[in-house]
Parts: structure tokens; C-alpha cells; sequence
């Protein structure tokens, strides 16, 4: 049986032009586009941000219902902003829309989109939901956590790891504790040591362990830290190989935090 | 069963200035999922091409896409999603025009990202692939 590759092509189309499609269905996991929300007029104001915001979670859910889906099989996100200050906007829009779905979060801010209107854009990783539910451990609400040591009314509600069917998904990673503790300023070995520690202990919360992890992206918020943080990344992979990417963005959800890790795992 | 992970290398011989002694790989097989190291310029031997082209290290990176997949056991059909990483919206187009040669009939989804860097200051690009193996095909 082939994938169900939906909205292929057309104009404007999918990120890939004439080449690709909105959203893939392969079994119970669906793929969908990168998407935006930015409009003919729009500024780069915090209004101009929600409202882009707004058309890709509304957008987001429709393309999921065609393919048999809903926000609630939402397992991970990937917010990508170019600018912290869409930071607060962004995610008050995205809270709204997925009210009592928690999935885990990753936020990055990068250099930039396919077009410079583009403020924001958003990945999501999706496991249809048939008979058993996806488990969602240490819900939280954004605003009762900390972002290195700031509080940020994000108005989310997030977790720290998904499990759905044999897919592990967890919270990107960074020097904060499990307690929401940054220990350690301006050192990323010593952040990247503390995420793969935190690592470790939710997978084991997820019935996983670190031999379970296919899948590692590092991201780092200077070249600098490239060496430190990978040394300890790769310290706390046990030796388990695996495939790594290495990213280097403008920034994280806090200017305190240097790297951010990200774990894909799947139990065997 | 196990995970399948191939073409493990050393990190200490691959990484500049690396001094962890680690196996990592290019490609990981759970089940039908297919994980990717993000391909770069880089071929498979470690050796870079395409030093300030944009669309020749693309085409590296399409290519050795073309080769884990295959040695994973699946094929450039069972792609569902890409994750391009440019470093200047200028190589958009270039790059977009190889990926898209490589990616003819096939349809993934795809992400497209704007970075201040990748893991060496060469990269230009990075392709970030994900693929399923269908249903029923997955008999290796």
C-alpha cells in the first residue's frame, strides 16, 4: 500500500512547489507541510503574528481532518519564529487553538522563512489516535514554568513527553531541570549534560530508554557551543549511534539557554 | 526487535576537534521508520563537495539520500517528509531546483528553514529526511 499524499502541488502551494504535498498518511503516522500564514499587507507587528498564527492552526486543523485526523493526535510541535518578539503572540494563538491537547514543544528562532513576510512557522508531528490514547506525561501549563529564569504568558498547555503506539516524543531539551531549575549560566556542556540527563529520565518515564533513540537534532544558539554541548550529547547516548543533525539558530525560548535538544525515539 | 543502524562511524574521525570516542550512523530502521542524518555536502565518505555552491552540496545530500535509503531497505518513494536548511534565502532557488530533480513523482511534505549555521561554517544546506516504509512492502 502506498502513502496518502494529499494537496499535492499547486499554487501557492505546498513548500516544495509542483514537487510536494500538504500532508502525507503513512499507516497511523501523518506528515504534514510546514505551515505558514502570511498574507497579502501584513507587518511585522505582534497583531501581524497572531494573525498568522491563527490562519495556520485553522489551516492546520482542516488539512488534518481530510486526512482523517484532528489537532488531538497532535503529538509534537516545532515553532519556528524569526523575531522573540512573535514569541508571546505565536504561542497565546497556538494555546487557544489546542486547548487540552498537550503536546510536547519545541521553540526555535531562526534567520528566516521561504519569503521575509513570513513571521512564523509551525512543524507539527502527528500519530493517529485509534483505540488507545496517546499517553502524555507531566502535563504543564506554560505559565507555571520558566523559560531559563523568565516567566512568559504563553497561555499553553504542554507536556514533556508523548508516547503514541512506539513513538517517543519528548519536549525539547535544555539545561533546565526536570524542577524547571537553569543551574548553569553560559556553560553548554554543562546545559546539554543536564538535557541529556532529563533525556534519560523521561524516556524511562515513557517505557524507553536511551537504546531506543533513532533520532537526535542538537540546536545551538552560537557556533561556539557546537563542541561542548555535541560532547555532551554525545556522552549521554550510552553509545547508542544514532542520527544526528546540528542546527545553529538566531536563539531558544530564553536568552539563557545555548542548546536545545531534540529526541526521537521509537521502542524496538 | 532491534533498531537497524548502518553505516556507524567514529565520531573522533569525523567530527573537527572531536575528542569523544562515540559510534554514530547515517541511517536508522525502527520498523518501517527510516531516520536520516541530515545530509549535507558531506558524501558518504566524508569528504566535501560543492564548497560555496549551494546546489552542488544539495545534490550531494540528494544523493546520499538516495543510497541510505536504499541500504536501509527503502526507496526515494517512501519519503514523507524534508526538512531543508539553507543558510541565505539566496540559495533557495538553486537548491530548491536540485531537491526537486531528486524528488520527481515522489510528493513529501517539506519545511523550509532560514539558519544562522549548520555544523560546519561550508554548509550551505542540510536536507532532513523522514520515510516510511509502506505497509506490506516492508519485507526486509
Amino acid at each position: 500500500m502506498t502513502h496518502d499524499r494529499l494537496r499535492r502541488g499547486g499554487s501557492p502551494g505546498p513548500e516544495l512547489g509542483a514537487n510536494g504535498c500538504m500532508i502525507v498518511r503513512a499507516g497511523d503516522a501523518i506528515f504534514v507541510a510546514g505551515q505558514t500564514g502570511a498574507g497579502a499587507g501584513m507587518g511585522r507587528g505582534a497583531e501581524d503574528a497572531a494573525t498568522q498564527a491563527d490562519r495556520v492552526l485553522l489551516n492546520l486543523k482542516s488539512l488534518l481532518e481530510e486526512a482523517g485526523s484532528s489537532l488531538g493526535d497532535i503529538c509534537k510541535l516545532t515553532v519556528y519564529i524569526d523575531d522573540r518578539a512573535h514569541r508571546i503572540p505565536v504561542y497565546r494563538t497556538i494555546g487557544r487553538h489546542l486547548r487540552g491537547v498537550h503536546p510536547v514543544s519545541t521553540g526555535l528562532i531562526v534567520r528566516g522563512f521561504s519569503r521575509p513576510e513570513i513571521l512564523f512557522a509551525l512543524d507539527v508531528a502527528v500519530v493517529s489516535q485509534r483505540g488507545a490514547r496517546h499517553r502524555r506525561l507531566r502535563k504543564y501549563h506554560s505559565d507555571a514554568t520558566r523559560y531559563g529564569n523568565e516567566w512568559q504568558p504563553l497561555d499553553c498547555e504542554f507536556c514533556m513527553a508523548v508516547i503514541a503506539g512506539k513513538h517517543v516524543f519528548l519536549r525539547g531539551q535544555t539545561g533546565q531541570t526536570l524542577e524547571d531549575r537553569l543551574l548553569v549560566r553560559g556553560d553548554a556542556h554543562a546545559q546539554a549534560a543536564q538535557a541529556m540527563q532529563n533525556v534519560r529520565v523521561l524516556l524511562a518515564e515513557a517505557g524507553a530508554s536511551i537504546a531506543d533513540i533513532c533520532r537526535i537534532v542538537l540546536y545551538v544558539t552560537d557556533r561556539a557551543f557546537l563542541v561542548p554541548a555535541r560532547e555532551a550529547v554525545l556522552e549521554g547516548l550510552e553509545g547508542t549511534p544514532c542520527a544526528m543533525s546540528e542546527i545553529v539558530v538566531k536563539g531558544l525560548a530564553s536568552t539563557e539557554l545555548l542548546m536545545e535538544v531534540d529526541v526521537f525515539a521509537m521502542k524496538a | 526487535m532491534a533498531h537497524l543502524r548502518l553505516r556507524k562511524f567514529n565520531t573522533r574521525d569525523v567530527y573537527e576537534g572531536g575528542r569523544i570516542a562515540n559510534d554514530m550512523c547515517m541511517v536508522v530502521r525502527a520498523g518501517n521508520f527510516i531516520f536520516l542524518r541530515g545530509q549535507t555536502g558531506f558524501t558518504l565518505d566524508h569528504k566535501f563537495v560543492g564548497k560555496g555552491d549551494a546546489a552542488a552540496q544539495a545534490d550531494q545530500a540528494m544523493k546520499n539520500v538516495k543510497v541510505l535509503l536504499d541500504e536501509a531497505g527503502a526507496k526515494m518513494e517512501h519519503i514523507c517528509k524534508i526538512t531543508t536548511y539553507i543558510t541565505d534565502r539566496a540559495y533557495r532557488e538553486p537548491v530548491y531546483a536540485v531537491v526537486g530533480r531528486h524528488l520527481k513523482g515522489v510528493f513529501p511534505c517539506g519545511t523550509g528553514l532560514i539558519v544562522n549555521g549548520l555544523a560546519t561554517p561550508d554548509m550551505l544546506v542540510e536536507i532532513d529526511i523522514e520515510a516510511v516504509i509502506p505497509e506490506g512492502e516492508a519485507s526486509r
